[in-house]
């Protein structure tokens, strides 16, 4: 048992936060409602550093500290799927940014503009796309990440990766968007503690009323509890952990969204200050996996074992009795 | 310093290759030693609770049956080396780490705490006076918490200084050779199963800096101790009246009008002191199972367990987060206060999965455990510090917010 970083993993994790300095804040006068992140992402993988997981020094980690920063930007740098989800899950050095989309749902993929490879996770299967050629449509979303979508018959164009489970995949972008969602969540609480020391209402800072400490002080548990959870289900590799890091964040995403949004003001509404693409962000990320429901039930079903295909229904059979 | 990471695939495992999950260091595994230690006690309490131990025990800490039980138990766990397995060496405790002296308190208190109050006089009684005693109060009580034999209290709470202990007016005037204490306590577990209170009293004048500790018997002229019936446990909670209650100097602890730091240091102790997430997740597997048995594990209960247990797990390991900095010697932080506190809202999470999906057994009161999970969460938000203490420090000392005007 050792939750401290270790040395090498702490020196790893400041020089990310070396290269990704620059990309700390919005330009000024920005009104975008979201930010080309891919010069970040080239230097990134140019240094290395996507490859971070690979390397025993760093493990899961690597590839979770490059996260947690990544997603703490303003700009959009979808380091998830590469640095991630595909080694680890895949064993492959698929070219990145990787892209990811549970089969048949197309519609509205994160990163899809920018990706160079679609991982599809089907019921049985797990797919390869390269996205070169491939046709892609971009959304126009105020989601601060860049949006695609793409047909089914174009998915189903990639190869299939042998051997590669999607629960294996399923598990992985669970612990991806655990801590991504830690990442903007921590930034977005950042931004609003900041804030509420300077906006002043009735002859003093807003940050001294108990009725909005107490509740960012809420938000300070669940971003400290989301990321530890998420640190813990990527260096177990646990499924369940996973699961139930997922679910964990994505409850919070939204109560991190809310009470951010809220002691902004109407200028969290806006563009003209950085909080909008991180609560957007929170709010795209929530719904990933299908939501906290889905990913819920998935943890639940791993800790506790279905005794039957029943169940579901004679409960719903004794609640209507 | 730059950092290259090139050529790493001459370095890289393979991801199926089970060294590869052992090569970092970020670890929240058990080493081999510790999960030893936990069987190793795992075996000791198979032996040692009785088959009806649920029914029994009804997994209160503050029952006749439990603290009778610990008069027995404890000296059994001194003479195996678990008791204080956690103390130094020269203090007769077994110079273990505190990961182990949490896992002592996970295998305890997944059963409702067999050690009853003792817990506390390990936890930090005994510490305390370790720290502040003169060797006369360490020859008197040392010896007897660390073989078992004595149930403290905790004499802190008054009526009018609950979260605002430093409120507290329970005096202690000196006269001759000691002090004249006059006053009450309020809400004291264990108070009237307890041989000894570490308790409390102002010497001095208001504020912080006029408390004494005083280490006094519980069984004094002038003690009058009443249990407050409540819905939390048989013994949770008392009223302790003190009449012109003479205590020598020799019960003192610390100097006079010095016992806010004493205080202090007892408190961070107390906050993560007790993994209550244990018997809250083992409530829920239970829960879970009896659902499952029923066929009333519908996607809906299911997914509400998952979140509980969510809830539970960040408990878990915010607290460890807790227990790895006291193991580094690292100063006490604020982490001690968001582990709490998400202590609070898993508890709560529990507490309203039952109501929702086992509500007969909860009105019925005839499940140990489903009954103990409901009742254990009303005072998980009030026991050592309210839940709204824990955002006040929070956010004065984690997010340095403006003080409160």
């Amino acid at each position: 048992m050792d939750l401290e970083l270790s040395p090498d993993q702490k020196e790893l994790q400041a020089a990310i936060q070396r290269i990704a300095a620059p990309f700390a804040a919005a330009p000024a006068g920005d009104s975008s409602h979201w930010l080309d992140g891919m010069p970040l992402y080239e230097e990134l993988d140019s240094a290395g550093f996507l490859r971070a997981t690979a390397m025993e020094e760093y493990g899961p980690l690597g590839g979770v500290l490059l996260l947690e920063t990544a997603s703490g930007l303003p700009w959009s740098v979808g380091t998830g799927g590469a640095a991630l989800v595909a080694p680890l899950a895949t064993g492959e050095d698929l070219p990145g940014p990787v892209a990811i989309a549970f089969d048949g749902r197309g519609d509205v993929v994160r990163h899809l503009p920018v990706a160079r490879t679609l991982l599809v996770v089907g019921d049985d299967e797990v797919r390869a796309l390269d996205l070169a050629g491939a046709q892609v449509t971009p959304l126009k979303t105020i989601f601060a990440d860049p949006f695609g979508s793409i047909s089914q018959h174009e998915m189903m164009k990639g190869r299939v990766l042998a051997n590669v489970r999607p629960a294996d995949v399923l598990k992985w972008w669970s612990v991806a968007v655990a801590v991504e969602i830690g990442g903007a969540a921590d930034a977005a609480l950042a931004r609003t503690v900041e804030y509420v020391k300077i906006r002043r209402q009735f002859g003093k800072p807003i940050g001294g009323y108990q009725a909005i400490q107490h509740r960012l002080a809420e938000c300070q548990v669940l971003v400290s509890a989301t990321r530890m959870l998420a640190r813990r289900a990527a260096v177990t590799g646990d499924a369940t952990a996973a699961a139930l890091a997922a679910s964990y964040a994505e409850a919070a995403a939204g109560r991190v969204t809310y009470d951010t949004q809220q002691f902004h003001g109407a200028s969290g509404l806006t563009r003209e200050i950085e909080l909008h693409f991180f609560t957007y962000r929170l709010r795209s990320l929530q719904g990933e996996l299908a939501g906290i429901g889905a990913s819920s039930l998935r943890a639940a079903d791993m800790r506790w074992p279905r005794r039957s295909e029943g169940g579901e229904a004679r409960a719903e059979k004794r609640r209507v009795a | 310093m730059p950092i290259s990471l090139h050529n790493v695939s001459d370095t890289a495992k393979g991801y199926n290759d089970p060294a590869y999950w052992e090569l970092h260091d970020m670890d929240f595994r058990w080493t081999d030693e510790q999960v030893a230690f936990r069987q190793r006690l795992r075996d000791i309490l198979a032996a040692a609770l009785p088959a009806d131990w649920g029914e029994k025990s009804r997994y209160d800490t503050s029952s006749s049956y439990v603290s009778q039980f610990s008069r027995t138990f404890c000296p059994m766990l001194a003479r195996e080396g678990l008791l204080i397995p956690h103390w130094p060496v020269e203090l007769g405790g077994g110079g273990m780490d505190p990961f182990h002296h949490w896992i002592l308190g996970e295998e305890m208190f997944y059963f409702g705490e067999p050690r009853s109050y003792q817990y506390m006089n390990v936890n930090w009684v005994g510490p305390a006076i370790l720290q502040y005693g003169t060797e006369a109060q360490k020859r008197e009580h040392i010896g007897r918490i660390a073989s078992g034999e004595y149930i403290w209290c905790q004499g802190f709470s008054e009526p009018s200084a609950g979260s605002d202990l430093a409120a507290l007016t329970t005096r202690a005037e000196r006269r001759g050779d000691g002090y004249v204490i006059n006053g009450s306590k309020i809400w004291t577990s264990g108070a009237s199963l307890a041989d000894y209170c570490f308790m409390l009293a102002r010497t001095g004048g208001p504020g912080t800096h006029g408390i004494s500790v005083f280490l006094l018997p519980t069984r004094m002229p002038g003690i009058d101790i009443r249990v407050v019936p409540s819905f939390m446990g048989q013994h949770s909670f008392h009223e302790v009246f003190f009449n012109d209650v003479f205590v020598p100097d020799e019960m003192l602890l610390g100097e006079q009008d010095k016992g806010w730091s004493i205080v202090r240091s007892v408190l961070h102790n107390e906050r993560i002191g007790q993994p209550r997430y244990v018997l809250s997740m083992r409530v829920l597997d239970h829960a879970m199972n009896l659902l499952i048995e029923r066929g009333e594990d519908s996607n809906l209960a299911r997914s509400r367990a998952a979140q509980a247990r969510a809830g539970l797990d960040s408990a878990r390991w915010l607290a460890m987060g807790v227990i790895d900095r006291r193991a580094k010697k690292e100063p006490v932080d604020t982490s001690t206060n968001i582990a709490r506190y998400a202590l609070v809202t898993a508890d709560r999470l529990v507490a309203d999965f039952l109501c929702d999906f086992l509500h007969d057994d909860v009105v019925a009161d005839i499940d140990p455990l489903i009954s103990v999970g409901f009742r254990r969460t009303g005072s998980t938000g009030l026991a050592a510090g309210s839940a709204e203490i824990q955002l006040n420090l929070i956010s004065k000392h984690h997010l340095l917010l403006p003080a409160v005007a």
